[in-house]
């Protein structure tokens, strides 16, 4: 018998073994751990993201202005305190562009917006063979530049009756009753509508004809197919207001889009007081079913930074719903989109 | 030196060897030990088992989970319409929009113990990208609805293969969804 203790081959290879599965076993507990721990904090910058924005949405609903939106709302100064919070947000007015899917070919060759050897009429067909797009890209590159698109151009957009494309007209009318011969009566109605127009005086539908004018097809048109106007003067890009003002039937003083570039960010227009500043010419023309002072679809933003994630996004996208004019409903907005981006 | 290790081991060794008495005692003696360190050892196996296995699930249905949200995100109805065209029948829910195209599908169903989720196009039987999770002793896919009753997501109740196991309820949301909707006749 040795008096140094004794151990034999067998126990040492034991021992070993034991050894390598406790280890291996405790990496991966560790790594189990720091997966879980990692996705409750994520789960928890989730929640908080969403309860920010929907402060923001909050805010949009207790503005004492409802009815214009500018850069003198609350939600922009509560935008620049939470980034002393260590909360980025961003808030992007996304409609007050042109609709994509409803331009009228007019409007487009005044601009010069589609590409060399493009025609507003192979884009009017192009439309009416495709339907509406929800996607700008790549579905509309063969027509403008990746930069006009993003410049002039969105998806975003309600159907104001009196300045879009009628055919485009149609193929919602389609998409929402799944009736074709009806949408094409539709289409056709509005173009007899503006038959009886005399070159600067339009035919327009306005907010209290609506009802009437739709009839039956109200109910299943309204609010997407509606007369309010679907860019905001506060947010709408230089470009798209100077080509709006210098259209031949609208012919706005340069002075009048200098002044209103010039004094937007400070200011906050009521819809009354903007037809005062542009004169007589914006009630008279399609202008003021263009342009006016709210916005519709709202992108909101909220990036928050972890040790343990890095930096997390929440994209909403956010609309307020047109009401009927002879309604005092209370303002709504919906949530139609929600992506996190990690 | 003999007479050291007798002080030291504090008993006198028996040069005749050990009697059959001391060798049933310290068998039984070694034999208890044995069962008390195997059963020790038997019992934080099964406890480290546990963990591992529940420490292992949890991260696969977190992914599971994450990959889930991620492809039914990829649904996007446009604002403007007004039927969601959602065929859901027993275990196979059909969702158009994919990616924001009409014509592409995302088919979700439970299968062999698995949930299974691809995309088709609307004329084709042929999925694509199919995802396979589980497996599952027993899965239910049903449609998500908001306060309102409005579709707005897809949500997986799933079982566990060990029956033993709570099962697991995971809600994922369309990335976008119609503006406003009205029922026609």
């Amino acid at each position: 018998m040795r008096d140094n203790g004794s151990t034999t081959v067998l126990i040492l290879g034991v021992l070993g073994f034991l050894s390598i599965v406790t280890l291996s076993t405790y990496l991966f507990l560790q790594y189990s751990i720091k997966e879980i721990n990692r996705n409750e904090t994520i789960e928890q910058q989730r929640s908080m993201l969403i309860e920010e924005a929907e402060k923001m949405v909050d805010m949009f609903l207790h503005d004492r202005t409802p009815y214009a939106d500018s850069r003198l709302d609350s939600v922009w100064e509560y935008i620049e305190q939470s980034k002393e919070q260590g909360i980025h947000m961003s808030l992007t007015d996304v409609s007050s562009c042109y609709g994509i899917n409803w331009i009228r070919k007019e409007i487009l060759n005044h601009g010069n917006l589609l590409k060399f050897g493009k025609s507003s009429d192979e884009l009017q067909q192009y439309r009416w063979d495709t339907g509406l797009h929800f996607t700008m890209e790549p579905d509309f590159l063969d027509f403008f530049t990746h930069d006009v698109l993003n410049q002039y151009f969105t998806p975003y957009n309600f159907f104001n009756i009196n300045i879009c494309d009628e055919f485009a007209l149609e193929n919602l009318y389609f998409i929402r009753t799944g009736d074709r011969d009806k949408a094409r009566l539709f289409r056709q109605k509005i173009q007899d509508y503006w038959k009886g127009s005399k070159p600067g005086k339009p035919r327009m539908i306005e907010p209290e004809d609506l009802k009437s004018f739709l009839g039956l097809d109200y109910e299943v048109l309204f609010p997407l197919v509606n007369a309010a106007p679907v860019i905001n003067v506060h947010f709408v890009p230089e470009d798209i207001l100077h080509q709006l003002f210098s259209y031949e039937y609208h012919n706005i003083p340069q002075n009048v889009f200098e002044f209103i570039v010039s004094s937007r960010m400070n200011q906050e227009w009521s819809i009354n007081e903007l037809e005062v500043i542009i004169g007589d010419t914006y009630k008279k023309t399609f202008l003021h079913h263009y342009i006016g002072v709210t916005t519709w679809f709202w992108q909101i933003e909220v990036t928050s930074s972890s040790d343990v994630h890095g930096p997390l996004t929440l994209r909403w996208i956010v609309v307020r719903i047109p009401i009927e004019s002879e309604k005092e409903d209370e303002i709504e907005y919906r949530l139609l989109e929600e992506e996190f981006l990690q | 030196m003999s007479v050291q290790r007798r002080k030291r081991c504090g008993f006198i060794r028996n040069e005749n060897g050990f009697t059959y008495i001391e060798m049933m005692v310290a068998l039984i003696i070694v034999s208890l030990v044995g069962v008390i360190i195997w059963q020790g050892i038997a019992n934080a196996g099964k406890l480290l088992d546990k963990i591992t296995v529940h420490s292992s699930s949890t991260v696969k249905l977190m992914q599971m989970e994450e990959s889930m949200r991620r492809l039914i995100g990829k649904v996007r109805y446009p604002f403007w319409v007004n039927e969601l065209e959602i065929v859901d029948r027993d275990d196979e829910i059909t969702i158009p929009y994919y990616e924001g195209k009409s014509n592409t599908l995302l088919v979700v169903k439970y299968e062999d113990e698995h949930v299974i989720i691809g995309t088709r196009y609307r004329d084709t039987e042929q999925m694509d990208d199919v995802k396979y999770f589980g497996p599952f002793s027993d899965a239910t896919i049903e449609l998500a609805r908001n306060e309102d009753e409005v579709v707005i997501g897809v949500s997986f109740i799933m079982y566990a293969v060990k029956k033993s196991s709570d099962p697991v309820k995971i809600t994922a949301r369309f990335g976008s969804n119609p503006c406003w909707i009205v029922k026609t006749s």
